[in-house]
């Protein structure tokens, strides 16, 4: 029989090898999101690492999560909602952002930005997150703390909403 | 005919890669029979690009409104606090320990002391014998019982 400590110390080397893969394969799709949300490469930088910090710490949360993809999006919200509230929201950083401004919407698009505005914010994380980060519904979920059917008939209803817009053209 | 809401849904399911595959087999199968329904997987793909389109083009959508910190937490009853709950809950025990402790009283009460008062059915005198009654409990000062032989009720206080 093998000794506790050996199989705690082989169970947290397979943790910590699961959470360099996540990092590998989540990097980009969070900095985009923290560059998205915050506006400085530099800002999302620091956002990120922390975020990764906060994973590895909760290493052993991330097996019993039904989603670590989603897991690790939802501590990257809670990691982005606390930069809000320290005030380290937003900080303009016009190298980076260049490659996220849109260009020159056409009406039907400003008028779809304007109905997606007006939505709540937990509609619009949503659309985010399924749309720009593809996310699945099981991930959002996760991330959010919300159950599936929630995540769902929210998704529905924003969709229905744009919709009506669409048709009153 | 499937219901024009349930189409909706499933078709955004469709579109957004979250139908299995068997359910996804069955909605293709169920629009190749119902023309009608392609016009409205047509008008949902239109919506479902139209979303895509927007949000990645758009990234101050995805920043919170000025103030925001945590979303707050979804409840399935918003109107139900726990306090409330308890109290209801209390109530509940409450009522359930009432009735059981009517009920047992009822029967520990037994047929002792009985005064029977009236008698229904045929030209039998007030007072005749009547068989088990039917209904017991603490709070339950008569009792009405079909006596089969005589064919009436009787109607007895309980003390």
């Amino acid at each position: 029989m093998l000794a506790p400590t050996y199989l705690w110390e082989r169970m947290r080397r397979r943790e910590m090898k699961d959470v360099e893969q996540l990092y590998l394969d989540s990097r980009q799709a969070l900095t985009v999101y923290f560059l998205r949300r915050h506006r400085s490469a530099h800002v999302a930088e620091d956002l990120l690492q922390e975020t990764f910090l906060r994973l590895i710490r909760r290493v052993e949360q991330v097996r019993l999560a039904g989603s670590p993809r989603g897991y690790l999006f939802g501590i990257a919200r809670h990691v982005s909602a606390d930069a809000w509230r320290r005030g380290q929201g937003e900080q303009s950083d016009q190298g980076r952002l260049a490659e996220l401004e849109a260009p020159r919407p056409d009406q039907r698009l400003a008028a779809a930005r304007e109905t997606i505005a007006g939505m709540p914010d937990l509609q619009r994380e949503i659309l985010e997150l399924r749309f720009h980060h593809d996310l699945s519904y099981a991930e959002m979920a996760e991330a959010l703390g919300i159950p599936m059917g929630t995540v769902r008939s929210r998704l529905h209803n924003a969709l229905h909403l744009l919709r009506e817009q669409l048709e009153n053209e | 005919m499937m219901k024009p809401e349930t189409l909706s849904a499933l078709l955004m399911d469709r579109e957004l890669g979250e139908l299995p595959p068997d359910a996804r087999e069955l909605l293709e199968a169920y629009l190749a029979l119902v023309p009608g329904a392609q016009f409205e997987a047509a008008a949902v793909a239109r919506v479902v690009g139209l979303a895509r389109e927007t949000v990645c083009q758009f990234p101050d959508l995805s920043r919170p409104a000025p103030g925001a910190g945590r979303h707050p937490k979804i409840r399935p009853l918003p109107w139900l606090r726990s306090g409330q709950v308890r109290a209801a809950a209390v109530v509940v025990v409450a009522a359930v320990a009432g009735l059981w402790a009517g009920y047992q009283t009822g029967l520990a009460a037994g047929a002792s002391g009985r005064a029977k008062l009236a008698y229904s059915g045929g030209d039998r005198a007030p007072g005749a014998e009547a068989g088990r009654p039917r209904y017991e409990g603490l709070w339950t000062r008569y009792r009405v019982a079909y006596d089969g032989a005589r064919k009436g009720f009787a109607v007895e206080e309980c003390r």
